[in-house]
Protein backbone atom coordinates (compact mmCIF):
# COMPACT_ATOMS: atom_id res chain seq x y z
CA UNK A 1 0.00 0.00 0.00
CA UNK A 2 1.36 3.41 -0.83
CA UNK A 3 0.93 6.99 0.42
CA UNK A 4 -1.23 8.04 -2.46
CA UNK A 5 -3.71 5.06 -1.44
CA UNK A 6 -3.27 6.61 2.14
CA UNK A 7 -3.99 9.97 1.02
CA UNK A 8 -7.42 9.07 -0.67
CA UNK A 9 -8.79 7.50 2.31
CA UNK A 10 -7.55 10.24 4.72
CA UNK A 11 -9.68 12.27 2.18
CA UNK A 12 -12.73 10.24 2.34
CA UNK A 13 -12.47 10.43 6.08
CA UNK A 14 -12.19 13.56 6.44
CA UNK A 15 -14.93 14.81 3.51
CA UNK A 16 -17.50 12.03 5.67
CA UNK A 17 -16.57 14.21 8.97
CA UNK A 18 -17.56 17.55 7.22
CA UNK A 19 -20.30 15.52 5.40
CA UNK A 20 -21.42 14.58 8.96
CA UNK A 21 -20.26 17.59 10.63
CA UNK A 22 -22.15 20.34 8.23
CA UNK A 23 -25.25 17.50 7.92
CA UNK A 24 -24.43 18.15 3.84
CA UNK A 25 -25.34 15.03 2.15
CA UNK A 26 -23.33 16.76 -0.88
CA UNK A 27 -20.30 16.14 0.58
CA UNK A 28 -20.53 12.95 1.71
CA UNK A 29 -21.60 12.18 -2.03
CA UNK A 30 -18.24 13.47 -3.03
CA UNK A 31 -16.32 10.68 -1.21
CA UNK A 32 -18.50 7.92 -3.99
CA UNK A 33 -15.53 9.19 -7.30
CA UNK A 34 -12.82 8.29 -4.25
CA UNK A 35 -14.33 5.59 -3.18
CA UNK A 36 -14.15 4.15 -6.63
CA UNK A 37 -10.69 4.98 -6.85
CA UNK A 38 -9.84 2.94 -3.88
CA UNK A 39 -11.78 -0.19 -5.28
CA UNK A 40 -10.38 0.04 -8.70
CA UNK A 41 -6.72 -0.20 -7.18
CA UNK A 42 -7.84 -2.68 -4.59
CA UNK A 43 -9.47 -5.04 -7.32
CA UNK A 44 -6.52 -4.58 -9.70
CA UNK A 45 -3.89 -5.05 -7.28
CA UNK A 46 -1.25 -7.30 -8.72
CA UNK A 47 -0.52 -10.69 -7.01
CA UNK A 48 2.10 -13.21 -6.79
CA UNK A 49 4.19 -12.75 -9.66
CA UNK A 50 4.98 -15.72 -12.16
CA UNK A 51 7.37 -14.32 -14.50
CA UNK A 52 9.33 -16.63 -16.92
CA UNK A 53 13.01 -14.96 -17.51
CA UNK A 54 15.40 -15.91 -20.27
CA UNK A 55 18.35 -13.93 -21.20
CA UNK A 56 20.61 -14.15 -24.48
CA UNK A 57 24.38 -13.01 -24.14
CA UNK A 58 25.59 -12.68 -27.72
CA UNK A 59 28.99 -12.93 -28.16
CA UNK A 60 29.11 -14.78 -25.11
CA UNK A 61 32.94 -15.02 -25.16
CA UNK A 62 34.95 -12.27 -26.25
CA UNK A 63 37.82 -9.65 -25.76
CA UNK A 64 37.38 -6.90 -24.05
CA UNK A 65 35.19 -3.78 -24.82
CA UNK A 66 33.41 -5.66 -27.37
CA UNK A 67 30.05 -4.82 -27.92
CA UNK A 68 27.67 -7.48 -26.50
CA UNK A 69 24.06 -7.64 -26.99
CA UNK A 70 21.90 -8.87 -24.52
CA UNK A 71 18.56 -9.76 -25.19
CA UNK A 72 16.27 -10.12 -22.03
CA UNK A 73 12.80 -12.33 -22.51
CA UNK A 74 9.86 -11.90 -19.72
CA UNK A 75 6.67 -14.34 -20.16
CA UNK A 76 3.90 -13.56 -17.80
CA UNK A 77 2.81 -17.06 -16.99
CA UNK A 78 0.39 -15.41 -14.03
CA UNK A 79 -2.35 -12.87 -14.22
CA UNK A 80 -2.75 -10.10 -16.36
CA UNK A 81 -0.64 -6.82 -15.18
CA UNK A 82 -1.58 -3.38 -15.74
CA UNK A 83 1.63 -2.08 -15.07
CA UNK A 84 5.59 -3.93 -15.14
CA UNK A 85 8.31 -2.37 -14.83
CA UNK A 86 11.53 -4.32 -15.72
CA UNK A 87 14.89 -3.00 -14.91
CA UNK A 88 17.56 -5.12 -15.59
CA UNK A 89 20.61 -4.40 -13.29
CA UNK A 90 24.05 -4.69 -15.13
CA UNK A 91 26.69 -6.48 -13.22
CA UNK A 92 29.90 -4.59 -11.58
CA UNK A 93 32.44 -3.60 -14.54
CA UNK A 94 29.77 -4.20 -17.46
CA UNK A 95 28.34 -0.79 -18.85
CA UNK A 96 25.39 0.00 -21.57
CA UNK A 97 26.18 1.11 -24.52
CA UNK A 98 23.08 1.35 -26.60
CA UNK A 99 19.74 0.58 -25.72
CA UNK A 100 17.46 0.91 -22.46
CA UNK A 101 18.04 -1.86 -19.88
CA UNK A 102 14.52 -0.63 -18.35
CA UNK A 103 10.70 -1.00 -19.64
CA UNK A 104 7.38 -0.08 -18.59
CA UNK A 105 4.91 -2.50 -20.36
CA UNK A 106 1.49 -3.90 -19.39
CA UNK A 107 1.70 -7.04 -19.45
CA UNK A 108 -1.84 -9.50 -20.28
CA UNK A 109 -1.75 -12.98 -19.28
CA UNK A 110 0.72 -15.19 -21.48
CA UNK A 111 1.97 -11.74 -22.79
CA UNK A 112 5.71 -11.47 -23.17
CA UNK A 113 8.32 -8.97 -23.23
CA UNK A 114 11.50 -8.56 -24.40
CA UNK A 115 14.41 -5.95 -23.55
CA UNK A 116 17.21 -5.73 -25.94
CA UNK A 117 20.52 -3.41 -25.00
CA UNK A 118 24.29 -3.38 -25.59
CA UNK A 119 27.02 -3.55 -23.07
CA UNK A 120 31.07 -3.13 -22.80
CA UNK A 121 32.09 -4.89 -20.01
CA UNK A 122 35.76 -5.38 -18.42
CA UNK A 123 37.98 -8.49 -18.06
CA UNK A 124 36.07 -11.12 -16.25
CA UNK A 125 33.72 -13.65 -16.13
CA UNK A 126 29.94 -12.61 -15.22
CA UNK A 127 27.26 -15.30 -14.59
CA UNK A 128 24.74 -13.99 -12.03
CA UNK A 129 22.51 -11.35 -13.50
CA UNK A 130 19.53 -9.22 -11.87
CA UNK A 131 16.33 -8.43 -12.64
CA UNK A 132 14.44 -6.02 -10.61
CA UNK A 133 10.38 -6.39 -11.52
CA UNK A 134 7.68 -4.09 -10.07
CA UNK A 135 4.25 -5.38 -10.74
CA UNK A 136 1.60 -2.37 -10.02
CA UNK A 137 -2.12 -1.69 -10.42
CA UNK A 138 -2.90 0.68 -13.12
CA UNK A 139 -2.91 3.63 -10.59
CA UNK A 140 0.31 2.89 -8.69
CA UNK A 141 -1.89 2.62 -5.08
CA UNK A 142 -0.40 -1.12 -5.17
CA UNK A 143 3.64 -2.85 -6.12
CA UNK A 144 4.45 -6.04 -5.92
CA UNK A 145 8.83 -6.16 -6.12
CA UNK A 146 10.90 -9.59 -7.27
CA UNK A 147 14.20 -9.75 -7.81
CA UNK A 148 14.66 -12.39 -10.25
CA UNK A 149 18.26 -13.92 -11.00
CA UNK A 150 18.95 -15.28 -14.24
CA UNK A 151 22.86 -17.02 -14.93
CA UNK A 152 23.82 -16.63 -18.75
CA UNK A 153 27.79 -16.70 -19.12
CA UNK A 154 29.67 -14.29 -20.54
CA UNK A 155 33.51 -14.38 -20.41
CA UNK A 156 35.35 -11.30 -21.32
CA UNK A 157 39.26 -11.78 -21.95
CA UNK A 158 41.70 -9.31 -21.94
CA UNK A 159 42.58 -7.40 -25.51
CA UNK A 160 45.85 -7.49 -26.11
CA UNK A 161 48.22 -6.75 -28.57
CA UNK A 162 49.90 -8.87 -31.21
CA UNK A 163 53.92 -9.45 -30.57
CA UNK A 164 56.87 -10.16 -32.79
CA UNK A 165 57.99 -14.05 -32.17
CA UNK A 166 59.84 -13.98 -29.22
CA UNK A 167 63.37 -15.83 -28.84
CA UNK A 168 63.80 -18.40 -25.80
CA UNK A 169 66.15 -21.02 -25.31
CA UNK A 170 65.18 -23.06 -22.66
CA UNK A 171 67.87 -26.02 -21.50
CA UNK A 172 65.48 -28.46 -22.26
CA UNK A 173 63.05 -28.83 -25.45
CA UNK A 174 60.63 -31.07 -26.17
CA UNK A 175 61.26 -33.52 -29.46
CA UNK A 176 58.93 -31.98 -32.02
CA UNK A 177 60.19 -29.64 -34.45
CA UNK A 178 59.64 -26.08 -33.63
CA UNK A 179 61.52 -23.03 -33.91
CA UNK A 180 63.77 -23.03 -30.64
CA UNK A 181 67.10 -23.62 -30.90
CA UNK A 182 67.79 -27.08 -29.06
CA UNK A 183 71.62 -27.18 -28.10
CA UNK A 184 71.70 -30.44 -29.80
CA UNK A 185 73.29 -31.28 -33.68
CA UNK A 186 70.89 -32.72 -36.59
CA UNK A 187 68.81 -31.16 -38.76
CA UNK A 188 68.58 -27.39 -38.61
CA UNK A 189 69.48 -23.90 -40.59
CA UNK A 190 71.99 -22.68 -37.80
CA UNK A 191 75.50 -23.76 -37.41
CA UNK A 192 76.05 -26.72 -34.87
CA UNK A 193 79.45 -27.73 -36.01
CA UNK A 194 81.50 -30.18 -37.70
CA UNK A 195 82.02 -34.04 -37.22
CA UNK A 196 83.46 -36.68 -39.07
CA UNK A 197 81.54 -38.64 -41.98
CA UNK A 198 79.46 -41.14 -40.85
CA UNK A 199 78.07 -43.76 -43.72
CA UNK A 200 74.54 -42.50 -44.53
CA UNK A 201 75.17 -38.56 -44.29
CA UNK A 202 73.50 -36.48 -46.82
CA UNK A 203 75.93 -35.66 -49.51
CA UNK A 204 74.84 -31.74 -49.57
CA UNK A 205 75.87 -31.78 -45.82
CA UNK A 206 79.90 -32.68 -46.16
CA UNK A 207 82.23 -29.96 -45.29
CA UNK A 208 84.19 -30.04 -48.21
CA UNK A 209 86.21 -27.03 -47.66
CA UNK A 210 87.53 -28.46 -44.48
CA UNK A 211 87.79 -32.33 -46.08
CA UNK A 212 89.75 -30.62 -48.66
CA UNK A 213 92.68 -29.46 -46.14
CA UNK A 214 92.42 -33.79 -44.77
CA UNK A 215 94.47 -36.29 -46.83
CA UNK A 216 91.67 -39.22 -46.23
CA UNK A 217 89.04 -38.14 -44.09
CA UNK A 218 85.17 -36.28 -45.28
CA UNK A 219 83.76 -34.13 -42.29
CA UNK A 220 80.19 -33.63 -42.14
CA UNK A 221 78.43 -30.16 -40.94
CA UNK A 222 76.22 -30.30 -37.87
CA UNK A 223 73.29 -27.91 -37.66
CA UNK A 224 71.41 -27.45 -34.34
CA UNK A 225 68.44 -29.02 -34.19
CA UNK A 226 65.03 -26.19 -33.56
CA UNK A 227 62.10 -27.83 -31.56
CA UNK A 228 59.45 -26.78 -29.55
CA UNK A 229 59.92 -26.21 -25.66
CA UNK A 230 57.58 -26.67 -22.66
CA UNK A 231 56.34 -22.42 -21.55
CA UNK A 232 55.14 -21.98 -18.17
CA UNK A 233 53.67 -18.96 -18.16
CA UNK A 234 53.01 -17.41 -14.11
CA UNK A 235 51.33 -14.47 -13.45
CA UNK A 236 51.60 -12.65 -10.24
CA UNK A 237 47.98 -11.92 -8.78
CA UNK A 238 49.13 -10.75 -5.33
CA UNK A 239 47.69 -7.56 -4.15
CA UNK A 240 50.02 -6.09 -2.91
CA UNK A 241 52.08 -6.07 -5.73
CA UNK A 242 49.44 -4.65 -7.35
CA UNK A 243 48.60 -0.95 -8.24
CA UNK A 244 45.11 0.20 -9.15
CA UNK A 245 43.08 2.83 -9.82
CA UNK A 246 39.16 3.24 -10.22
CA UNK A 247 39.27 2.21 -13.74
CA UNK A 248 42.71 0.67 -14.42
CA UNK A 249 44.98 -1.37 -12.24
CA UNK A 250 48.79 -2.68 -13.13
CA UNK A 251 47.28 -6.90 -12.99
CA UNK A 252 45.24 -5.72 -16.10
CA UNK A 253 48.32 -4.97 -18.24
CA UNK A 254 49.80 -8.21 -16.68
CA UNK A 255 46.84 -10.30 -17.88
CA UNK A 256 46.87 -8.27 -21.26
CA UNK A 257 50.80 -9.41 -21.31
CA UNK A 258 50.05 -13.13 -20.39
CA UNK A 259 47.48 -13.48 -22.97
CA UNK A 260 49.61 -12.15 -25.81
CA UNK A 261 52.36 -14.20 -24.54
CA UNK A 262 50.59 -17.23 -24.68
CA UNK A 263 49.23 -16.61 -28.15
CA UNK A 264 52.80 -16.40 -29.24
CA UNK A 265 54.08 -18.94 -27.32
CA UNK A 266 51.32 -20.91 -29.02
CA UNK A 267 51.74 -20.01 -32.02
CA UNK A 268 55.32 -21.21 -32.54
CA UNK A 269 54.00 -24.95 -31.43
CA UNK A 270 55.32 -24.60 -28.13
CA UNK A 271 53.43 -26.61 -24.89
CA UNK A 272 52.23 -23.68 -22.45
CA UNK A 273 50.86 -23.51 -19.28
CA UNK A 274 49.58 -21.05 -17.09
CA UNK A 275 49.69 -20.12 -13.17
CA UNK A 276 48.14 -17.25 -11.37
CA UNK A 277 49.55 -17.05 -7.93
CA UNK A 278 47.26 -14.30 -5.83
CA UNK A 279 44.15 -15.03 -3.71
CA UNK A 280 44.57 -19.08 -4.86
CA UNK A 281 46.53 -20.93 -7.26
CA UNK A 282 44.61 -21.54 -10.23
CA UNK A 283 46.47 -23.60 -13.39
CA UNK A 284 46.24 -24.33 -17.05
CA UNK A 285 47.93 -27.72 -17.56
CA UNK A 286 50.73 -27.47 -20.56
CA UNK A 287 48.67 -28.22 -23.68
CA UNK A 288 48.81 -26.72 -27.41
CA UNK A 289 47.05 -24.57 -29.85
CA UNK A 290 43.98 -22.72 -30.31
CA UNK A 291 41.91 -24.61 -27.91
CA UNK A 292 45.04 -24.40 -25.34
CA UNK A 293 45.05 -20.64 -25.43
CA UNK A 294 40.90 -20.31 -25.47
CA UNK A 295 41.55 -21.96 -21.78
CA UNK A 296 44.40 -19.72 -20.96
CA UNK A 297 42.10 -16.92 -21.96
CA UNK A 298 39.57 -17.76 -19.75
CA UNK A 299 41.34 -18.33 -16.33
CA UNK A 300 42.98 -14.86 -17.35
CA UNK A 301 39.37 -13.34 -17.56
CA UNK A 302 38.58 -14.95 -14.36
CA UNK A 303 41.85 -13.99 -12.63
CA UNK A 304 41.58 -11.49 -10.08
CA UNK A 305 44.22 -9.68 -8.03
CA UNK A 306 43.71 -11.02 -4.23
CA UNK A 307 45.71 -12.12 -0.49
CA UNK A 308 46.68 -14.99 0.73
CA UNK A 309 48.51 -15.20 3.73
CA UNK A 310 50.13 -18.17 2.42
CA UNK A 311 51.24 -17.19 -0.88
CA UNK A 312 52.33 -13.41 -0.07
CA UNK A 313 55.42 -14.03 -1.14
CA UNK A 314 56.76 -15.95 -4.20
CA UNK A 315 58.47 -18.55 -2.17
CA UNK A 316 55.49 -21.25 -2.15
CA UNK A 317 55.40 -20.66 -6.12
CA UNK A 318 55.03 -24.44 -7.04
CA UNK A 319 57.46 -24.50 -9.59
CA UNK A 320 57.91 -28.09 -9.26
CA UNK A 321 54.16 -28.30 -11.30
CA UNK A 322 56.84 -26.85 -14.93
CA UNK A 323 58.49 -29.62 -16.45
CA UNK A 324 62.24 -29.53 -15.24
CA UNK A 325 64.64 -26.89 -17.63
CA UNK A 326 61.93 -25.45 -19.11
CA UNK A 327 60.99 -22.01 -19.91
CA UNK A 328 59.48 -19.90 -17.38
CA UNK A 329 58.01 -16.10 -17.88
CA UNK A 330 56.90 -14.34 -15.36
CA UNK A 331 54.76 -11.99 -15.04
CA UNK A 332 55.00 -9.92 -11.95
CA UNK A 333 55.67 -6.69 -10.61
CA UNK A 334 57.78 -7.89 -7.99
CA UNK A 335 58.46 -7.34 -4.74
CA UNK A 336 62.61 -6.89 -3.42
CA UNK A 337 62.04 -10.30 -1.50
CA UNK A 338 61.25 -12.13 -4.63
CA UNK A 339 64.61 -11.69 -5.77
CA UNK A 340 66.14 -14.93 -3.97
CA UNK A 341 63.08 -16.83 -5.56
CA UNK A 342 63.80 -16.08 -8.82
CA UNK A 343 67.45 -17.09 -8.36
CA UNK A 344 66.18 -20.08 -7.11
CA UNK A 345 64.64 -21.04 -10.25
CA UNK A 346 67.20 -20.32 -11.85
CA UNK A 347 69.23 -22.72 -9.61
CA UNK A 348 66.95 -25.32 -10.42
CA UNK A 349 67.83 -25.27 -13.72
CA UNK A 350 64.47 -23.26 -15.51
CA UNK A 351 65.12 -20.48 -18.37
CA UNK A 352 63.44 -17.63 -16.61
CA UNK A 353 62.00 -14.63 -18.48
CA UNK A 354 60.96 -11.70 -16.15
CA UNK A 355 58.38 -9.23 -17.93
CA UNK A 356 57.72 -6.98 -14.90
CA UNK A 357 55.20 -4.11 -15.35
CA UNK A 358 56.39 -0.96 -13.55
CA UNK A 359 54.95 0.02 -10.52
CA UNK A 360 56.56 2.79 -9.41
CA UNK A 361 56.30 4.57 -12.90
CA UNK A 362 52.67 3.19 -12.82
CA UNK A 363 52.15 5.35 -9.53
CA UNK A 364 54.16 8.43 -10.02
CA UNK A 365 52.15 8.30 -13.25
CA UNK A 366 49.06 8.53 -11.30
CA UNK A 367 49.93 10.60 -8.57
CA UNK A 368 51.48 13.52 -11.32
CA UNK A 369 55.16 13.23 -9.82
CA UNK A 370 57.05 11.51 -12.16
CA UNK A 371 60.66 13.11 -10.40
CA UNK A 372 59.94 13.82 -7.12
CA UNK A 373 62.63 12.67 -4.64
CA UNK A 374 60.40 9.42 -3.09
CA UNK A 375 59.89 8.01 -6.77
CA UNK A 376 63.74 8.16 -7.84
CA UNK A 377 64.68 6.20 -4.43
CA UNK A 378 61.84 3.81 -5.23
CA UNK A 379 63.02 3.49 -8.77
CA UNK A 380 66.65 3.54 -7.58
CA UNK A 381 65.86 0.57 -5.20
CA UNK A 382 63.62 -1.09 -8.01
CA UNK A 383 67.04 -0.81 -10.21
CA UNK A 384 69.14 -2.54 -7.97
CA UNK A 385 66.79 -5.55 -7.85
CA UNK A 386 66.54 -5.98 -11.64
CA UNK A 387 69.94 -5.57 -11.70
CA UNK A 388 70.63 -8.45 -9.09
CA UNK A 389 67.75 -10.88 -11.09
CA UNK A 390 69.77 -9.89 -14.11
CA UNK A 391 72.73 -11.09 -12.51
CA UNK A 392 71.12 -14.33 -11.18
CA UNK A 393 70.60 -15.28 -14.85
CA UNK A 394 67.19 -14.56 -14.90
CA UNK A 395 66.28 -12.15 -18.69
CA UNK A 396 64.25 -9.11 -17.06
CA UNK A 397 62.03 -6.84 -19.30
CA UNK A 398 61.44 -3.77 -17.39
CA UNK A 399 57.76 -2.60 -18.73
CA UNK A 400 56.57 1.04 -18.13
CA UNK A 401 53.08 -0.21 -19.02
CA UNK A 402 52.43 3.33 -20.92
CA UNK A 403 54.75 2.13 -23.31
CA UNK A 404 53.32 -1.21 -25.47
CA UNK A 405 54.23 -4.23 -24.40
CA UNK A 406 55.50 -4.79 -28.48
CA UNK A 407 58.32 -2.27 -28.28
CA UNK A 408 59.40 -2.88 -24.86
CA UNK A 409 60.23 -6.42 -25.68
CA UNK A 410 61.57 -6.14 -29.48
CA UNK A 411 64.19 -3.32 -27.36
CA UNK A 412 64.73 -6.18 -24.71
CA UNK A 413 65.55 -8.68 -27.74
CA UNK A 414 67.88 -6.23 -29.68
CA UNK A 415 69.38 -6.22 -26.51
CA UNK A 416 69.75 -9.47 -25.93
CA UNK A 417 71.56 -9.71 -29.41
CA UNK A 418 74.20 -7.06 -28.47
CA UNK A 419 75.25 -8.20 -25.25
CA UNK A 420 73.29 -11.70 -24.30
CA UNK A 421 70.72 -11.68 -21.86
CA UNK B 1 -1.93 12.32 -25.46
CA UNK B 2 -1.60 12.10 -21.97
CA UNK B 3 0.21 15.10 -21.51
CA UNK B 4 -2.67 17.13 -23.67
CA UNK B 5 -5.57 15.38 -21.73
CA UNK B 6 -3.91 15.95 -18.14
CA UNK B 7 -3.81 19.70 -19.03
CA UNK B 8 -7.11 19.82 -20.51
CA UNK B 9 -8.58 17.90 -17.42
CA UNK B 10 -6.85 20.49 -15.18
CA UNK B 11 -7.86 23.51 -17.08
CA UNK B 12 -11.86 21.69 -16.84
CA UNK B 13 -11.41 20.95 -12.97
CA UNK B 14 -9.88 24.62 -12.57
CA UNK B 15 -12.85 26.45 -14.66
CA UNK B 16 -15.73 24.35 -13.41
CA UNK B 17 -14.99 25.68 -9.57
CA UNK B 18 -13.79 28.89 -10.54
CA UNK B 19 -17.38 28.90 -12.43
CA UNK B 20 -19.74 27.80 -9.54
CA UNK B 21 -17.39 30.30 -6.98
CA UNK B 22 -18.43 33.10 -9.61
CA UNK B 23 -22.27 31.93 -9.56
CA UNK B 24 -22.27 32.20 -5.57
CA UNK B 25 -20.12 35.42 -5.87
CA UNK B 26 -17.00 34.20 -4.40
CA UNK B 27 -14.62 36.07 -6.37
CA UNK B 28 -11.70 35.37 -4.29
CA UNK B 29 -12.24 31.65 -4.66
CA UNK B 30 -12.45 31.20 -7.82
CA UNK B 31 -9.42 33.34 -8.39
CA UNK B 32 -8.02 30.64 -6.40
CA UNK B 33 -9.54 27.98 -8.36
CA UNK B 34 -8.00 29.41 -11.65
CA UNK B 35 -4.60 29.83 -9.69
CA UNK B 36 -3.89 27.00 -8.52
CA UNK B 37 -4.59 25.11 -11.82
CA UNK B 38 -2.34 27.89 -13.54
CA UNK B 39 0.27 26.23 -10.98
CA UNK B 40 -0.34 23.24 -11.61
CA UNK B 41 0.04 23.23 -15.20
CA UNK B 42 3.28 25.34 -14.85
CA UNK B 43 4.40 22.50 -12.71
CA UNK B 44 4.04 20.36 -15.51
CA UNK B 45 5.37 21.41 -18.09
CA UNK B 46 8.36 22.21 -16.01
CA UNK B 47 8.53 18.23 -15.33
CA UNK B 48 8.79 18.66 -11.65
CA UNK B 49 5.79 18.75 -9.83
CA UNK B 50 6.01 17.58 -5.84
CA UNK B 51 2.56 19.44 -5.36
CA UNK B 52 0.70 17.62 -7.55
CA UNK B 53 -1.20 16.06 -4.53
CA UNK B 54 -1.21 18.67 -2.82
CA UNK B 55 -3.19 20.35 -5.93
CA UNK B 56 -5.55 17.60 -6.20
CA UNK B 57 -6.36 17.88 -2.41
CA UNK B 58 -6.73 21.95 -2.70
CA UNK B 59 -9.21 21.11 -5.63
CA UNK B 60 -11.19 17.99 -3.24
CA UNK B 61 -11.29 21.26 -0.74
CA UNK B 62 -12.78 23.52 -3.32
CA UNK B 63 -15.26 20.92 -4.37
CA UNK B 64 -16.69 20.32 -0.40
CA UNK B 65 -16.80 24.44 -0.74
CA UNK B 66 -18.93 24.53 -3.41
CA UNK B 67 -21.15 21.60 -2.13
CA UNK B 68 -21.36 23.13 1.28
CA UNK B 69 -22.38 26.65 -0.70
CA UNK B 70 -25.02 24.27 -2.23
CA UNK B 71 -23.92 24.74 -6.03
CA UNK B 72 -25.12 22.14 -8.70
CA UNK B 73 -23.57 18.51 -7.72
CA UNK B 74 -23.16 17.19 -11.02
CA UNK B 75 -20.80 20.19 -12.04
CA UNK B 76 -18.94 19.62 -8.56
CA UNK B 77 -18.80 15.92 -9.55
CA UNK B 78 -17.15 16.69 -12.69
CA UNK B 79 -15.07 19.09 -11.32
CA UNK B 80 -13.73 17.30 -8.43
CA UNK B 81 -13.35 13.64 -10.88
CA UNK B 82 -11.30 15.88 -13.58
CA UNK B 83 -9.05 16.77 -10.70
CA UNK B 84 -8.54 13.04 -9.54
CA UNK B 85 -8.14 12.13 -13.41
CA UNK B 86 -5.52 14.87 -13.88
CA UNK B 87 -3.65 13.93 -10.05
CA UNK B 88 -3.35 10.38 -11.54
CA UNK B 89 -2.49 11.32 -15.38
CA UNK B 90 0.22 13.71 -13.26
CA UNK B 91 1.69 10.45 -11.70
CA UNK B 92 1.02 8.11 -14.66
CA UNK B 93 3.32 10.27 -16.91
CA UNK B 94 6.88 10.60 -14.63
CA UNK B 95 6.18 6.61 -14.59
CA UNK B 96 6.20 5.73 -18.50
CA UNK B 97 8.28 8.92 -19.78
CA UNK B 98 11.50 7.56 -19.81
CA UNK B 99 9.91 4.52 -21.73
CA UNK B 100 10.35 4.89 -26.20
CA UNK B 101 7.64 6.09 -28.33
CA UNK B 102 6.33 2.98 -29.60
CA UNK B 103 3.49 -0.17 -29.84
CA UNK B 104 4.24 -0.84 -26.60
CA UNK B 105 3.80 2.36 -25.23
CA UNK B 106 0.87 3.29 -27.18
CA UNK B 107 -0.61 -0.27 -26.21
CA UNK B 108 0.20 0.95 -21.77
CA UNK B 109 -1.52 4.42 -22.22
CA UNK B 110 -4.30 2.91 -23.59
CA UNK B 111 -4.86 0.53 -21.61
CA UNK B 112 -4.70 3.21 -18.72
CA UNK B 113 -6.59 5.48 -20.18
CA UNK B 114 -9.37 2.79 -20.73
CA UNK B 115 -9.42 1.90 -16.93
CA UNK B 116 -9.18 5.43 -16.18
CA UNK B 117 -11.99 6.48 -17.91
CA UNK B 118 -13.63 3.42 -16.55
CA UNK B 119 -12.89 4.66 -13.24
CA UNK B 120 -13.93 7.98 -13.15
CA UNK B 121 -17.02 7.77 -15.19
CA UNK B 122 -18.45 4.75 -12.77
CA UNK B 123 -17.94 7.15 -10.30
CA UNK B 124 -19.57 9.96 -11.85
CA UNK B 125 -22.67 7.64 -12.21
CA UNK B 126 -23.03 5.90 -9.33
CA UNK B 127 -22.25 9.78 -7.67
CA UNK B 128 -25.33 11.08 -9.44
CA UNK B 129 -27.43 8.11 -8.16
CA UNK B 130 -28.19 9.41 -4.20
CA UNK B 131 -28.36 12.80 -5.68
CA UNK B 132 -31.75 11.73 -7.55
CA UNK B 133 -32.89 9.83 -3.95
CA UNK B 134 -33.82 11.45 -0.58
CA UNK B 135 -33.49 9.18 2.33
CA UNK B 136 -34.06 10.72 5.68
CA UNK B 137 -32.20 9.19 8.59
CA UNK B 138 -32.10 9.73 11.87
CA UNK B 139 -29.02 10.81 13.22
CA UNK B 140 -28.44 7.55 15.57
CA UNK B 141 -28.96 5.52 12.27
CA UNK B 142 -26.65 7.44 10.45
CA UNK B 143 -24.19 7.22 12.87
CA UNK B 144 -24.66 3.64 13.16
CA UNK B 145 -24.33 3.12 9.44
CA UNK B 146 -20.80 5.53 10.27
CA UNK B 147 -20.03 2.96 12.13
CA UNK B 148 -20.18 0.01 10.58
CA UNK B 149 -18.56 1.53 7.40
CA UNK B 150 -15.49 2.16 9.81
CA UNK B 151 -15.37 -1.35 10.92
CA UNK B 152 -15.53 -2.65 7.25
CA UNK B 153 -12.91 -0.17 6.55
CA UNK B 154 -10.75 -1.08 8.90
CA UNK B 155 -11.14 -4.72 8.27
CA UNK B 156 -10.54 -4.02 4.76
CA UNK B 157 -7.33 -2.02 5.11
CA UNK B 158 -6.23 -4.53 8.00
CA UNK B 159 -7.02 -7.65 5.11
CA UNK B 160 -4.83 -5.25 2.91
CA UNK B 161 -1.90 -4.98 4.52
CA UNK B 162 -2.25 -8.64 5.41
CA UNK B 163 -2.61 -8.78 9.28
CA UNK B 164 -4.09 -11.78 10.95
CA UNK B 165 -7.80 -11.87 11.79
CA UNK B 166 -8.43 -11.32 15.34
CA UNK B 167 -8.99 -14.83 17.22
CA UNK B 168 -12.56 -15.56 18.86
Amino acid sequence: MRSPFVVLLALIFALVLVGLAALNSSILVLTIPLFAYLLAAVWDRPEALRLKVTREVFPDYAPQDTPINIRLTLINEGAALDELVVRDVLPRGVTKSEGTTARVVTLPEGGSVEIEYTIEAQRGEYDRYEVQVYARDFLHFFEQAQSIRTSARLVIHPRYPKLDRIRIRPPQTRGFAGPIAARQGGVGIDFWGVREYQAGDPQRQINWKLSARSESELFTTVFEQERVADVGLIVDARERTNVSTGTDSLFEHSAKAAAALAENFLDDGNRVSLLIYGSGISRVFPGYGRLQHDRILKALARATPGFNYALDSLTNLPTRLFPAKSQIVLISALMPEDTPVIARMRANGYAVLVISPDPVAYEAALAGDPSGAATRLAQAERTLMLRQLRQSGAQVVDWRVDQPLESIIRQAMAQQLRVGW
Amino acid sequence: MIRQLQFGLIGIAALVFAVLFVGSQEYVTAGAALVFGVIWIVLEVRLWNPLRTVLMIAFVGLAAANALEQASNSLILLGLIAALAAWDLSRFWPRIQEEEAGAAKTRLERAHLQKLALVSGGGFVVALIPLAIQISIQFVGLCLIALIAAVLLRAGIGSLRGEPKPEG
